[in-house]
């Protein structure tokens, strides 16, 4: 524990803030701007993965274990809403036969 | 040690295996057709592609699997904590795990399970 | 905290009673479930309560709120029978992931610490998911279950990065940490403010104000109209209890950096979904819209803290629901009977065709329009109150021009409803709908002519 925790620290907390925040923002992009539904999923998931890798970082430069503990229920609550995900979109596979977002404009004004 | 051994076995290898197949270029007949380039020679047509789609089946499956693989993860932080918790942590773990056979009875009953 | 392990173990229990095929023995089991909840959660008044290492904390403040969520399950679950009728497939799921949902919203209420926060807004959101996509077959309703999960994971990854910012920086997640950081520290780091300026946008998708509402409308329409009622009322309620919570717990000393976003989401909120509801021909998102406009009036209470604001917004929680799940229950029948037409013609001709049903909308309407002896009137004028004692003039006026405009829209499905048509085939209900519907109705009057029975609990 204490090797993981010094390795950690050999990088700067600003790299690890840098690199999270530069993976958050190409999820943010990609689930706003990709049609492909699996990108969309794979890009939400991103963004829930560069939040835990800032927490880890913030865990370790603070030596409190409670940030680490976070991460297990991110990860835990991401598997459920992956799974969740996918099989909505099975079930769009199955009416509509394509995973194409535009897809999806039944509903307007 | 005595890397003159295994030198001369690398060598012995090299020689035994490339005079094989070198000999038997020259002794062994050869006919070429375009039944020789098949995957399967022994005779089973090609049905298509090898990239085909999967059976929607086993998508259930692994959603399944996904999720109980991932709710094992807090056996781990768990087992950090044990000893020093003692009884209390063990009467919680059986709660944890209770609650995740339930789960998995009802996905069992409802057949989610069976091979389609 | 035994009120939500008893909504949870009822959830379960519900899987696999389905097992049995009797829809009465899930129903009359769910209830049950339901109103032990709401017995435990009122018994516990006053006995303020911490459980699981200090992860909840139980006062008034959340007992009071999960007692409004929990009522207003009981009155959808007494709606689900005749809505289901005739549905075979499925409902005991349904049923359970509504439990599932609620159990959620109960933990939003109370957190103490910011990781039961997020599971609490997970557990209530992910069944939500599922439930907005269960009529399987049809495109609208996966489109909206589709719609409901990006945006919603959009805004969970949100709330995570700015949780994760600000445990960066205050190195805890225990709101009573978080609290004292502020006490002591004077020059709050930048980093900090952008958490607190993530926090607030995520709560913005939740809730659904302008400008995070464009799913709103969309997941509404196409979701089956059950599930809608439990979204725009137990949902949006949570989300306001927690919002609530998280921001006069955590961040009262630092107004500064989340008082002008309010500000702006409340404003375009009231703007913005009053203008919109005007022009909508379809009931349920005309509804939809006017959800975004009480979202305006919610954040008031948010807008202004005092020692009556947390009082004036459960009081307008309560008028809301009420008369939200009362306005969705005469729709889902009203959309029934015309063979899926949910617009404001397919009201003509109401009061003719089922009586009951019509006194219990026009109510409804008058009491989402604030007019006097019903309870909307009041939750606005104690919104109101609050504000102007925060000083908060300027908003009051928009938001009393906006109630007007709201008037309009509201007036013209009443009008519709008296208006004769040739048409007067009546609408059969069953008993326990009509029962469900009239006890919605009659508690907004008896909170409309007694108010002081609710705005003096917390």
């Amino acid at each position: 524990m204490e090797n993981i925790t010094s390795a950690i620290r050999i990088i700067p907390l600003e790299h690890y803030l840098f690199l999270c925040l530069a993976l958050f923002s190409i999820g943010v992009i990609g689930v706003l701007f990709r049609r492909n539904t699996i990108v969309i999923l794979m890009c939400i998931e991103m963004m829930l993965n560069s939040v835990n890798l800032l927490l880890a970082a913030f865990s370790s430069y603070r030596s409190d274990p409670s940030g680490q503990v976070f991460v297990f229920f991110i990860m835990v609550v991401a598997a459920a809403e992956v799974a969740v995900g996918l099989s909505i979109l099975v079930m769009m596979k199955r009416n509509v036969d394509s995973i194409d977002i535009n897809l999806l404009n039944k509903l307007k004004d | 040690m005595n890397s003159e051994y295994l030198i001369l076995f690398f060598l012995l290898g090299v020689i035994l295996v490339g005079g094989a197949i070198v000999f038997s270029m020259f002794v062994a007949p050869s006919s070429k057709n375009s039944a020789k380039s098949e995957p399967y020679e022994c005779g089973i047509p090609v049905k298509s592609d090898a990239w085909i789609q999967f059976n929607v089946g086993y998508y259930l499956f692994a959603i399944i699997y996904l999720i109980f693989d991932v709710e094992t993860v807090f056996i781990f932080p768990w087992g950090v904590v044990m000893r020093d918790m003692g009884l209390t942590a063990f009467i919680e773990i059986l709660v944890f795990f209770f609650i995740l056979v339930l789960g998995l009875l009802y996905a069992w009953k409802k057949g989610a399970l069976r091979w389609v | 905290m035994f009120s939500i392990i008893t909504i949870a173990i009822t959830g379960v229990l519900l899987l696999y009673l389905g097992f049995l095929k009797n829809r009465w023995i899930y129903i009359s089991v769910a209830i049950t479930g339901l109103i032990t909840a709401l017995a435990l959660s009122v018994f516990s008044w006053n006995s303020l309560e911490t459980s699981f290492s200090n992860m909840l904390i139980i006062d008034n403040y959340a007992i009071a709120f999960n007692s409004v969520m929990i009522f207003a399950t009981i009155l959808i679950f007494l709606l689900a029978p005749h809505y289901f009728k005739g549905i075979e497939k499925n409902v005991p799921e349904i049923y359970a992931l509504l439990m599932f949902s609620l159990a959620g919203a109960c933990m939003v209420t109370s957190f103490d610490n910011l990781t039961m926060l997020f599971i609490g807004i997970e557990t209530m959101s992910i069944p939500l998911y599922i439930l907005a996509g269960s009529k399987k077959f049809s495109i609208r309703s996966n489109e909206a279950s589709f719609k409901y999960f990006i945006f919603s994971s959009l805004a969970t990854a949100i709330f995570l990065l700015g949780i994760t910012l600000v445990y960066g920086m205050v190195g805890s997640f225990h709101v009573g940490d978080i609290s004292n950081y502020f006490t002591i520290t004077k020059e709050i780091p930048s980093i900090l403010k952008v958490g607190i300026v993530l926090l607030v946008i995520s709560f913005g998708f939740k809730i659904a104000a302008v400008p995070f509402h464009f799913w709103a409308p969309d997941v509404y329409e196409g979701s089956p109209t059950l599930i809608t009622a439990f979204m725009a009322t137990v949902v949006k309620i949570a989300g306001f209890a927690a919002f609530y919570k998280l921001l006069s717990t955590c961040f009262i000393l630092v107004p500064d950096s989340w008082h002008h976003l309010i500000l702006g989401l409340s404003v375009l909120s009231l703007i913005i979904g009053n203008l919109a509801a005007i022009k909508q021909k379809d009931v349920k998102r005309m509804l939809a819209y006017s959800s975004i406009s009480h979202t305006g009036f919610m954040l008031f209470a948010i807008l202004s803290f005092n020692s009556f604001s947390a009082s004036s917004l459960l009081y307008y929680s309560f008028a809301y629901a009420l008369s939200t799940i009362a306005a969705f229950g005469v729709l889902m029948v009203v959309k029934n009977h015309m063979s899926a037409d949910g617009s404001v013609q397919a009201f003509e001709g109401l009061a003719k065709k089922n009586p009951i049903l019509a006194i219990v909308m026009t109510i409804s309407m008058l009491s989402m329009a604030g007019i006097p002896i019903t309870a909307g009137f009041f939750a606005k004028y104690y919104i109101f109150v609050s504000a102007i004692q925060g000083g908060w003039l300027w908003i009051v006026i928009i938001g009393i021009l906006a109630a007007l405009v709201g008037v309009a829209y509201y007036l013209k499905l009443i009008i519709a409803m008296f208006a004769k048509t040739s048409e007067t085939e009546k609408i059969v209900t069953s008993p326990l709908y009509i029962t469900s519907l009239l006890v919605a109705t009659v508690l907004i009057l008896i909170a409309g002519v007694l108010p002081n029975l609710i705005i003096s609990l917390i």
